[in-house]
């Protein structure tokens, strides 16, 4: 169904299985400190210096940012020159949550909660978020042996201490919470049978504290979260993208005008307060890269947000992936789930299948399989059978009068006349043997089976009838010897 | 030379490569996706498509961005399609069979033709989630629903007008909070957090010099 490996990927599968054996056998060396710096010098995209401009307007200006997101930094405003009458209002709330993702549908749900009047608007729809596609996990500490500490500590070295301590803290004292709210809400988190929390290794950590929802974590949450927010009827205006944020007299977001996305329609909406949760940047494939993002992750929001003001953070560094499909080009940029990081797997692909499997050892050959087995057999280990089923099976061959064991006694009684009949005819058809012995289609067909692995006939060849093999005195020989 | 195809969108011929997708395939033809297109990785449910191959009699369904093209395929994609999601307070109500008579009732009208089950592009068994629900049986209805992304497939073909996907939400959603074990490290760990038994710590953590942060990371210990 899917083109095959390209060359180049077959040298490298090739070298993967060149390598195996020595890397199954080896636990890999933890790198320290210097050569984890080394290597990220090499390899990783941030260190590429011709990807990056310098911001030259704004919050940010003189800072680096890639040159995708710079370019749209110094973009003029799209409603330059619209006109838009912004005390015409469309729609009035007191929380206007601009994203449909998990965050956007949290904000909106915890805004309902509080009371307020809080509408969604979203570029797509509800959901269509890269929170759908996290199939990874999400991690808390939660267990006995974590502590939101470690879970700092993990953090923070995983960012290269460049990290905002006070984010960092939020989002390992909350995490906890944050995981039974979506619980109560009813997100199917895997756990075992006394309801612990089956938790697993992500990239980085130091403590089992990635917890999931089989494949499909991500989904589940924001399948969970929208289905909350259908039932609270929060407005959510889909296909409807912010497209510039309204300040009032002091300065303070007021609103935002937005535009359908069919229509091409203007409208304006007045809000309180201004959350914006939207997605990343990843469609805009900065340096080339593929991307596991959503369609919408262009960066509307970093935009919308600067452009009234709001400083960047981090925008000169981007989260590379380090599992993603490479082919076929139709899955190309596919988020391979983080679980594998800590589990030193690999994927297998099976032809025509939708979605790559996740299967421990990936590539097995024919070859492989039979080493294994030969190797099993050179261990020279003694077969023991059990002499209560060996009395079973033999009290079993000798009721039914027969077994595959002992020829002699297998063969039907119409064996040798049928073998003779075959072969003066040199006709091997199983309805000649019904009509000729006056007997059913099925003792006819094991007879006619009997002859083949006899080699007096050939094997079924379709349509046309088997082969006779043996001449009238070969048959005769046989019968001598074996029946 | 790319081997190259003949497809029909909304019934007109275009020539596209072999090896793309539905989805990448509208795009090589030209088409720019606003609706009915989502994650582009088979995770969002937002690019449900009907096609039929020319010659041949079934409709078939599939999801665009994981389904490729074929020779002489008539693809119409389904951005939208109408279904009727009833609202609860999930607070309220409990795992019981009753709570589906009463928000989903038209599933005890299904005629048991198995049409959903073959529109599932996630290969699903939908119509034995629907038989689940039907008895109240929610956790065995969850799990069968597990890897449901909401295209709506199977609502598309329903001639007894369910619409499947909010069924394995509810049976999901009452399993989750009401029948799956309650779990109570997290419900330690929470309380701790709020009564401040980490602020100190996390202070601490906080105030130390970056050196030092960078030797406790470089030989934390890590659980095998």
């Amino acid at each position: 169904m899917y083109t095959p490996y390209p060359e180049n990927m077959m040298e490298s599968i090739k070298k993967v299985e060149a390598t195996r054996a020595e890397r199954m056998s080896t636990e890999p060396r933890r790198l320290t400190a210097d050569e984890k710096d080394a290597l990220l010098k090499e390899f990783h995209p941030d260190y590429n210096p011709d990807a990056f401009a310098e911001i030259k307007v704004g919050p940010n200006k003189g800072q680096k940012a890639p040159v995708e997101l710079a370019e749209m930094l110094h973009s003029t405003s799209r409603i330059l020159n619209e006109d838009i009458d912004i005390t015409k209002i469309d729609y009035d709330v007191d929380v206007l949550v601009i994203g449909g993702g998990g965050a956007g549908s949290s904000c909106a749900i915890e805004a309902h909660n509080a009371g307020a009047n809080v509408m969604i608007v979203t570029k797509l729809r509800i959901g269509d978020a890269n929170t759908m596609m996290a199939e990874g996990g999400i991690q808390a500490a939660d267990k006995e042996n974590d502590s939101p500490v470690q879970h700092y500590l993990d953090c923070f070295g995983g960012g290269h201490f460049a990290a905002r301590p006070e984010l960092v803290r939020r989002l390992v004292m909350e995490a906890p919470d944050a995981i039974k709210w979506l619980n109560e809400l009813g997100v199917m988190f895997d756990k075992d049978a006394d309801g612990r929390m089956v938790t697993t290794h992500g990239g980085g950590t130091s403590r089992k504290r990635m917890h999931a929802c089989k494949d499909y974590s991500g989904a589940e949450i924001m399948r969970t979260l929208r289905d909350e927010v259908l039932n609270r009827k929060i407005p959510v205006v889909e296909f409807t993208s912010a497209v510039e944020i309204i300040k009032d007299e002091k300065g303070q977001a007021a609103g935002a005008v937005l535009l359908n996305m069919e229509t091409g329609d203007y409208s304006v909406a007045r809000a309180k307060t201004v959350v914006i949760a939207t997605g990343g940047a990843g469609r805009m494939h900065y340096q080339g890269f593929p991307t596991s993002n959503h369609y919408g992750a262009t960066a509307d929001g970093l935009i919308l947000g600067y452009r009234a003001g709001v400083p960047l953070l981090y925008q000169d560094s981007i989260q590379y992936h380090p599992t993603g499909v490479a082919h076929p080009v139709q899955l190309q940029g596919a988020l391979v789930t983080e679980k594998l990081l800590g589990k030193g797997d690999m994927l297998f692909y099976p032809q025509g299948y939708p979605k790559p499997a996740r299967v421990q050892g990936a590539f097995i050959s024919d070859d492989e399989v039979e080493d294994v087995v030969n190797f099993l057999k050179d261990q020279n280990i003694i077969t023991q059978y059990s002499p209560d089923i060996e009395q079973q099976m033999k009290s079993v061959s000798a009721a039914t009068g027969g077994g595959t064991s002992d020829t002699s006694s297998a063969f039907d009684e119409y064996f040798v006349e049928a073998g003779r009949f075959i072969i003066e005819k040199d006709k091997a058809s199983i309805g000649m043997l019904q009509r000729v012995f006056k007997i059913g289609f099925n003792r006819a067909a094991r007879i006619m089976d009997q002859l083949c692995e006899a080699g007096v006939v050939g094997e079924e060849e379709g349509t046309k009838p088997r082969k006779v093999l043996m001449s009238p005195e070969q048959f005769e020989s046989f019968v001598e010897e074996a029946v | 030379m790319e081997k190259m195809v003949n497809v029909y969108f909304s019934g007109k011929r275009y020539s596209v490569p072999a090896d793309l997708t539905i989805m990448t395939a509208m795009e090589y033809a030209g088409y720019t996706w606003k609706r009915g297109c989502g994650c582009r990785h088979g995770f969002c449910g937002a690019c449900a498509t009907v096609y039929r191959i020319k010659g041949k009699n079934e409709l078939k369904t599939c999801l665009a961005c994981q389904t490729q093209v074929e020779e002489g395929m008539y693809v119409a994609s389904i951005p939208f399609f109408p279904t009727d999601k009833r609202t609860y307070e999930i607070g309220d109500i409990r795992p019981t069979q009753q709570i589906m008579m009463e928000l989903y009732p038209e599933i005890y009208s299904c005629i048991g033709c198995n049409a959903c089950t073959k529109a599932c592009p996630q290969d699903l068994n939908v119509m034995q989630y629907i038989a689940y629900a039907q008895r109240g049986e929610f956790e065995k209805c969850a799990e069968e629903s597990f890897d449901c992304i909401g295209c709506g497939c199977c609502t598309v073909r329903c001639p007894a007008g369910i619409s499947h996907p909010h069924v394995g939400v509810l049976a999901r959603r009452l399993t989750g909070k009401y029948i799956a074990p309650k779990t109570e490290h997290l419900e330690t760990r929470v309380e701790e957090v709020n009564k401040g038994e980490y602020d100190e710590l996390i202070e601490q953590i906080m105030q130390k010099p970056i050196t030092e942060i960078q030797e406790l990371y470089n030989t934390r210990e890590i659980e095998k």
